[in-house]
This record gives C-alpha cells, sequence and structure tokens, in this order.
C-alpha cells in the first residue's frame, strides 16, 4: 500500500485527529462564523509549516491589512516578520475581484510569486466574495475554477470561508463542500450562557479522521490548542489494557481497611467511594495519596471541589504534611474549577498529566462535581466517565473516584441517578448511622470484582490529628454496642440483635 | 510629533513632494506586498489616477517599491523594499503615521517643505543637509 503524502498541520492537537495531517494539495474550505478563529488557524498552518516543516508559504488577505495579522501573530509567538525576510513568507494583500482574475489566468502573478518561492501552502482570508463576487457564475462553479487554480501549483490550500449563511444545525451543505477536498468547521457553541470553541473535520478526503466536535481554544503566546473530543477512541493500547493487574495490591492507607478489602485494591482497579458529603471520603483520599508517598509511588489528587492549599490545609489537620511530599516529586496536587468546566480540554489536562506525572495511584475528588457541571441524564458525563477510566487502566493506575451519594442515612442505591456501578470494580459505601443519639460511621464493601467480598458494615471513626481507622469487630471496651450487634444498619433501621451470640465485644473485665 | 521631527523625517525620506506620495508610502509600509490595480490603489489611497500615476513613480524611482510589468494583468504586484539604510528613518517614519496626529504632522512638514523649497528654489537634498545640521547644532 502507498505510503499517504500527509501535510502536518502543526497545530497542536489537531493532527492527532486528522490521524497525522491532511492529505497534500488538498483544497481545505474552513468554515466558520465570526470570530470562531478562521484567520487565526490560517495563519498558523501557513506559519507553522514554513518554520517547522520547511514549506514556505502564502497569505493572501482582503480585508485585514498585513501588519495587523503581523502584529497579532505577533501575539502567539509567531515571528512572520522574519519569515518574510528568510523569504519564506508572503502575505499578499489584494481584492477579490483581482485575485478571482489571477487563478484563471495561466500565468497568475499570484502563483509565479508562489512558484518563486516554492510555497507547499496557502493561506485565503475570506472566499465568500470571491466565490459569489463573480459575474455571470454560479458560486460552486466559481469554486471549482479556485480550487482547479491552486491545484495547477500543488499548493495545500486553506480557504476561509465566512459562513454567516451556514445553518449551525448543518441540516443543508454548501454547494462548495462538495468540490472541497477537506471541510473543516469552526463554531462557537453556547452552553447555557458560556460558549465553547468547537471544530468538527465534516469530510476529508483520502485519509482517515476522527468524527465529531473537538473543543479548542485560541492560547496567547501559542496559538490554537485542539482537545480531542472525550469520546474519540484513543491508543489502540488502551483497548489492550482493559484488564487490571491481578497479583499488585495497593495499600489503602486506612487502618483497617486494607483486611476488609483483601490487602488492598488491585492495580489498574477502579474504586468508587460513596458517601454524603462530610462522611470522610476525602480523608480517605487523603490517606491513601500519603500511603502511596509512604511506600514511594506516585500519586495525583486531582480535586475539583477544594482548591490546593484546602486540600493541604485540611491533610496537616489529619496529621499529613503534603509540602515534603510534592517537594519529593512523589504527590501532585491538580485543582480545576468546575465552573462551566470544558470536558474536553479538561480531561486533555489529566491525559498529559497522568501521561507525564506516571502515578501509580489517582484519587478524584469527586466525581459528583462532573455531575453537577455535565448533568447525569445525557452521554456527555457517561462517556466522559469511561474515558477516565480507560486511561487509569491503561496507565495501570489504581484510581479511586469520590462520590457524593445525597442520602443521609443508609443508602437505597450506590451511585444513585450516575448509573456507573457496572463500570467500576470496587464500590465501598460510607455511611452515616444513627443509633441512640449519635450518629456512627458505617463502611461498608458493596463490591470488590474478582474478591470474595464479605458485605460486613464495620464502624470507622475520624481522629483529630490521626485520620480515619476501621474499628475491628470486636471492641477492646465496652464502651458502646459494636455494629455486630445490630442489624439493618444501612437500611436506616437498625435494631439490636436478639441472639447476643453475634455480638463479637470483648467483655470489658476480659 | 514635534514639528522639528516631522521636518526632519520628510527630509530625510528625501523624495516625497505630494501628500498622495505620502500617503502611498503609509498605505505601502501596512500592506508591503499588494497585488492591486491602479484604479483599486487610488481608491485605497484616496487620490485621482493621474496624481496616484505620479505618485507611484516617485516611490519606484526612489527605490522604496517594486512594480511587476504585465501587459495582460489588470493588477500589478508592488512589493515595498526599504533599502536596509531606510533603518534610520523607517521605524520613526511608521511610529508616527500610524498616528493621526503623526500624520498630520508629517502632511504639514510636507507642505512647509514644498513651499520652502519652490521659494528659494532648492530641492529636498538641500534641506536634509539644512535640518540634519541644525539638528546637529541644536543638540551640541
Amino acid at each position: 500500500m502507498a505510503e499517504r503524502d500527509l501535510v502536518k498541520t502543526g497545530i497542536s492537537g489537531l493532527d492527532g485527529i486528522l490521524s497525522g495531517g491532511i492529505p497534500r494539495g488538498n483544497v481545505i474550505l474552513l468554515e466558520g462564523t465570526v470570530g470562531t478563529g478562521k484567520t487565526t488557524l490560517g495563519v498558523e498552518f501557513v506559519y507553522r509549516g514554513a518554520s517547522q516543516f520547511d514549506e514556505p508559504g502564502i497569505i493572501v488577505l482582503f480585508e485585514v491589512s498585513p501588519d495587523k495579522v503581523m502584529r497579532d501573530a505577533g501575539y502567539f509567538g509567531w515571528d512572520l516578520p522574519a519569515l518574510e525576510k528568510a523569504g519564506r513568507l508572503k502575505i499578499i494583500f489584494t481584492t477579490r475581484q483581482v485575485f478571482r482574475q489571477e487563478l484563471q489566468q495561466a500565468d497568475s502573478l499570484l502563483l509565479e510569486e508562489a512558484a518563486k518561492m516554492g510555497a507547499r501552502r496557502i493561506f485565503v482570508d475570506g472566499v465568500a466574495g470571491v466565490i459569489s463576487g463573480a459575474s455571470g457564475q454560479e458560486p460552486r462553479e466559481m469554486f471549482h475554477i479556485l480550487a482547479e487554480g491552486l491545484q495547477r501549483e500543488e499548493l495545500t490550500a486553506v480557504l476561509a470561508l465566512e459562513a454567516s449563511a451556514f445553518s449551525v444545525d448543518q441540516s443543508s451543505s454548501l454547494p462548495e463542500e462538495s468540490i472541497a477536498d477537506t471541510v473543516i468547521r469552526l463554531r462557537l457553541e453556547d452552553i447555557q450562557r458560556a460558549a465553547v470553541r468547537s471544530i468538527e473535520i465534516a469530510k476529508s478526503r483520502g485519509h482517515d479522521f476522527q468524527l465529531g466536535r473537538h473543543s479548542f481554544r485560541i492560547i496567547d503566546g501559542s496559538g490554537l490548542q485542539v482537545y480531542r473530543r472525550v469520546q474519540a477512541p484513543r491508543q489502540l493500547s488502551r483497548d489492550r489494557a482493559g484488564a487490571f493487574d491481578t497479583s499488585t495490591r495497593i495499600s489503602t492507607g486506612v487502618p483497617g481497611l486494607d483486611e476488609v478489602v483483601n490487602g488492598g485494591y488491585f492495580l489498574g482497579s477502579t474504586t468508587v467511594v460513596a458517601g454524603i458529603s462530610g462522611v470522610g471520603k476525602s480523608v480517605m483520599a487523603l490517606q491513601y495519596v500519603a500511603e502511596g508517598v509512604r511506600l514511594g509511588e506516585r500519586s495525583l489528587m486531582l480535586s475539583l471541589d477544594e482548591q490546593v492549599p484546602q486540600v493541604m490545609r485540611n491533610a496537616r489537620a489529619i496529621g499529613l504534611d503534603l509540602q515534603p511530599m510534592i517537594d519529593q516529586g512523589l504527590l501532585r496536587l491538580y485543582y480545576d474549577p468546575p465552573q462551566e468546566i470544558e470536558i474536553d480540554h479538561h480531561f486533555h489536562t489529566i491525559e498529559q498529566i497522568v501521561e507525564e506525572f506516571q502515578p501509580t495511584r489517582v484519587v478524584l475528588d469527586s466525581i459528583s462535581t462532573y455531575g453537577s457541571s455535565l448533568g447525569t441524564s445525557g452521554r456527555v458525563f457517561r462517556d466522559f466517565f469511561h474515558a477516565l477510566v480507560a486511561l487509569m487502566k491503561e496507565h495501570q493506575v489504581a484510581a479511586v473516584y469520590n462520590h457524593e451519594n445525597p442520602e443521609m442515612l443508609g443508602m437505597s442505591s450506590m451511585m444513585g441517578e450516575f448509573g456507573m456501578s457496572s463500570l467500576v470494580d470496587n464500590i465501598i459505601l460510607l455511611n452515616w448511622i444513627e443509633l441512640g443519639d449519635n450518629f456512627r460511621l458505617g463502611l461498608t464493601v458493596a463490591k470488590m470484582r474478582a474478591n470474595p467480598t464479605s458485605r460486613v458494615t464495620h464502624e470507622c471513626e475520624i481522629v483529630d490529628g490521626a485520620g480515619m481507622r476501621v474499628l475491628p469487630r470486636k471492641l477492646p471496651f465496652l464502651t458502646r454496642q459494636p455494629f455486630s450487634g445490630y442489624q439493618g444498619l444501612v437500611s436506616r433501621a437498625p435494631t439490636r440483635r436478639r441472639d447476643d451470640s453475634m455480638r463479637e465485644t470483648t467483655p470489658p473485665d476480659e | 510629533m514635534e514639528r522639528q521631527e516631522a521636518l526632519w523625517l520628510i527630509a530625510r525620506v528625501g523624495v516625497l513632494r505630494h501628500v498622495c506620495d505620502l500617503d502611498l508610502l503609509i498605505f505601502f509600509v501596512r500592506h508591503p506586498r499588494s497585488l492591486l490595480t491602479s484604479e483599486q490603489l487610488a481608491a485605497f489611497v484616496g487620490c485621482e489616477l493621474p496624481q496616484l500615476s505620479a505618485s507611484l513613480d516617485v516611490l519606484i524611482n526612489a527605490g522604496l517599491l517594486t512594480r511587476t510589468q504585465n501587459p495582460t494583468h489588470a493588477a500589478r504586484l508592488y512589493v515595498f523594499r526599504p533599502d536596509p539604510t531606510d533603518d534610520e528613518w523607517l521605524p520613526s517614519f511608521i511610529r508616527h503615521a500610524f498616528t493621526r496626529a503623526g500624520r498630520i504632522a508629517l502632511r504639514e512638514a510636507l507642505g512647509r517643505q514644498s513651499a520652502e523649497a519652490s521659494n528659494r528654489g532648492k530641492g529636498p537634498v538641500d534641506l536634509v543637509t539644512r535640518i540634519t545640521r541644525g539638528r546637529i547644532a541644536s543638540n551640541g
């Protein structure tokens, strides 16, 4: 099979979506309404070609003056004047009428300029008038002439089209789209009161690409950054990494809990800790990452609920000083504010951290916050969580996800409306249990995949300066009735057992 | 922008005689590689075709601009090519020409220069010498 000659755009994240690049010589129609980033993308395409891939290029402008384009490019760190001086870039200002005539002429001055400098790329900013302004010719016909002119010189061309006319739902396509080899659509999508930029490859002849709307940002100092749609498939290796390590156990860091979970979580497994706010999920999480550091394992805590200083303060309250762990390079804390979260960007960031930091343990506090931002009824959250689980498994991370269950006493469903319990390997329920005039903390292992599980509810306590521990079934002294003396603990109506033989309390005189 | 500085700049460029020369130079600084017909260029700059033609000749003869010649094309490719020695005045010219106040000062200086030159029968080169000397003298 012949190897494809793909033109790398050089735009961060875009070549991944294009499966490596765009076939050389393709005419690319870049559609978008005002402010969607067409000019930035087109200029970056030419800039990256000239500066990184030894492919000189031409930028054709009709309305924006070249000095403004150069000025704006400077904000992204693209030195266009230097490329011009080096003969690797030409910015040509013209009118649509002249441009149209030029491309129809065999001895076009514009194409002669392109040939003289050995141009391989061209960006034409605003072809709408070029196509529609010709007298006596249909826009489709005119676009065909334009594409032919560019193909004569074997230029890979990006033609920006102001698509004020095209509807957002894309129920009808533009006639030019059938002639163009590649169609890229840029959008500003309203999400409630926020707006997110998206990019979609609607068509691209001669190669595979990832369908759907991916997010992107325009970042000062660097340019475009495209974030692959979280649902889009990643590397093949991720599928192979679906199974978790069945031999290595990861200690939980909570005294008494390892015994309950058969010695720890498996490496590469997914654990959800579910319970109402304040029940101790974050405490467990802190102990989990601190235990990792103690054992020399890199640990990562992703927080959406609390900022890093707050996490560190909370850790100090249970006797954990996280700063030396961070300084050692064994612990990383990452906070992303949950307001108006851009899920593709957020996932991309997590993916980058995991790939670069290579943690053994990851805690995410908490997945319920995603539910608040993304909603739990649609596919976005479910797809995101699937991708997250797959990412952690691929990297053989023992991941713990905290989940805030809204029920204060007991629990009628493991993950509420999230409906993700089949995807996770282990589920640990933390409950308040009302006994007499006390709320006591109960821990139940509701699910432990590939492990024998005793679904006994154990009592836990959180001690100031020491953190959480799981109490033994036999309490050393009789200050209170142990959980083993009750039944119906999680069903919100615990009652004392009649059969005293079920008590596992050690009498005080023993 | 000081009047003296505007006069010095106009004198330093040396070749500008008409307001259209100045406007055309500013246009090409901002659009250093333009593919346009004369009519379009005249519309952008805002002057009559005969004057535009004369002003283009001024810039081309001064070596600031090149123009392709192809009779089959209505449009010409104009490329602004300042000489490396123009670094003395070009950055300052750009800084001032891109502001309204600066452009007004340059236009006034151009008018004064033309008036003085015609009164004394001296060309712009003499003015350069005179103004530059005056500047050195005042600095010293």
